[in-house]
């Protein structure tokens, strides 16, 4: 425990001075195509289920050190509702629930500093599960067989989707704040669910860029509300 | 009417010490009779295959948290802890080191585990446990056991102040004619709590030595 107290807090000065990249493009490279954007924003709306309980595996990286735990996530009309996460032998890691719009963090290691939590893995999850409202949405060719579909949250904050030329579905996404790229997420292995029009991802590969450290997502069940 | 109310408590605060009377505390000569009873027993098993299921109670959820898999024993200090459902997971623990292995995109790889420590200090209180050595347990914990029927269960409450605040107890249950350990609950408090419960041992069938290897993984053809 002392390891991962030492590991969070020299992850916490990283964060502090660190630099992530910035996400640009030129407006030459915007593609008018109101077709492939429905499509785009359609497949986005695909893979995220506004009330369901997910339950996976975690591995999580930090500076070459890896965490594992099991947990399960609850998402209610479209918010974050509830999280817990437990050791393989059942220790309890992390416990969170919201009120009225918060989340109150009610239980996690020691040492681990709240704004780590909140600003990193708690906003990996707002940008995977909950619904956000966007004021802008335009797709961006971004090389010769991929594009992007690029969504305004303010005019410097964008949750941008790479489609590979053909898929349906996106291959990663990018979590863009203040025009730099905070966090990255591969999506693989997919799953179909025809009666509620979702194909949710079951495999995740988070980095992020403003904490250091990497995330493993397992899904081993969805439980959506009936 | 009031006596009717009188009686029917008076019923059932009988039934209720009658219940508890099954599950007898065993007095100190008691205590030390049962370990030692129970150490003479698991001294004969050499070695250990069993399956364990285990359910996570999570206070915030309804849900639990199910996984099964192996375990595997060998005196006096290896111990394999399998996961195979719904994620695939082995510790393997040889009495000098421990390693932890994850399958992922269809192989087993060795993880680099931050909690080294922390998975060192359980599996070897696990190990004790297993050899029935309790000599350890009673600096960390205050040691109860309890008679129910023909079965014990020993239960251990933690002595430290700041252990208390995320470990209320752990419990484990002894088959009373072999001393086998087939249930283990680790509880937090009311509403989180671990049960592990334990089935189809096989006893003394051998392994080899290496399928405790914490270099490299020898997968389980067992």
């Amino acid at each position: 425990m002392k390891n991962i107290k030492a590991l969070f807090a020299v992850t916490l000065m990283l964060a502090v001075c660190g630099c992530a990249s910035h996400y640009v493009f030129e407006k030459s490279q915007i593609l008018d195509d109101e077709v492939l954007l429905a499509r785009c924003l359609n497949a986005v709306e695909k893979i995220h289920s506004s009330d369901c309980t997910m339950f996976h595996r975690v591995i999580i990286e930090v500076w070459g050190d890896e965490y594992d735990f099991n947990g399960a996530l609850a998402v209610e009309k479209g918010k974050i509702r509830k999280g817990a996460s437990y050791g393989d032998m059942g220790g309890k890691i992390f416990e969170f629930s919201s009120e009225d719009g918060m989340i109150i963090i009610t239980g996690k290691p020691e040492g681990v500093p709240e704004c780590a939590l909140r600003e990193g893995m708690l906003g990996d999850m707002d940008f995977l599960y909950a619904e956000h409202r966007y004021i802008n949405s335009i797709l961006v060719r971004q090389g010769v067989s991929h594009f992007d579909l690029v969504r305004y949250r303010t005019e410097s904050d964008m949750d941008v989707y790479f489609f590979r030329d053909g898929l349906e579905l996106p291959d990663m996404g990018l979590a863009v704040r203040d025009s730099k790229i905070v966090m990255a997420v591969k999506y693989s292995e997919y799953q179909e669910d025809a009666k509620r029009a979702l194909c949710l991802p079951y495999k995740l590969d988070i980095t992020n860029y403003s904490w250091h450290y990497k995330t493993r997502i397992r899904m081993f069940d969805i439980k959506h509300k009936e | 009417m009031v006596n009717k109310i009188v009686l029917s408590v008076f019923v059932t605060l009988i039934l209720f010490f009658n219940l508890q009377a099954g599950d007898g505390r065993l007095d100190k000569k008691g205590e030390v009779q049962f370990f030692e009873a129970f150490k003479t027993c698991v001294e004969k098993v050499k070695t250990l295959k069993v399956s364990f299921s285990q359910k996570r109670h999570m206070a915030i959820f309804t849900e639990t948290l199910d996984a099964g898999g192996k375990c595997f024993f060998k005196y006096p200090d290896k111990l394999r802890w399998e996961i195979n459902k719904p994620y695939k997971s082995i510790m393997v623990y040889n009495g000098d080191s421990i390693a932890k292995f994850d399958f992922d995109d269809g192989v087993y790889r060795k993880m680099n585990s931050g909690n080294y420590d922390m998975l060192m200090e359980v599996l070897s209180q696990i190990n004790a446990w297993m050899k029935g050595d309790f000599s350890k347990t009673g600096n960390t914990y205050d040691l109860t056991v309890f008679r129910n029927g023909e079965d014990f269960r020993i239960e251990l409450l933690p002595k430290d102040k700041s252990m208390k605040k995320f470990l209320q107890s752990v419990e484990l249950f002894a088959r009373g004619k072999d001393y086998h350990i087939t249930r283990v609950v680790i509880r937090e408090n009311a509403e989180d709590f671990i049960e592990i419960n334990f089935s189809g041992e096989k006893i003394n069938t051998g392994f080899p030595d290496d399928f405790f290897n914490t270099e490299e993984l020898k997968d389980s053809k067992e």
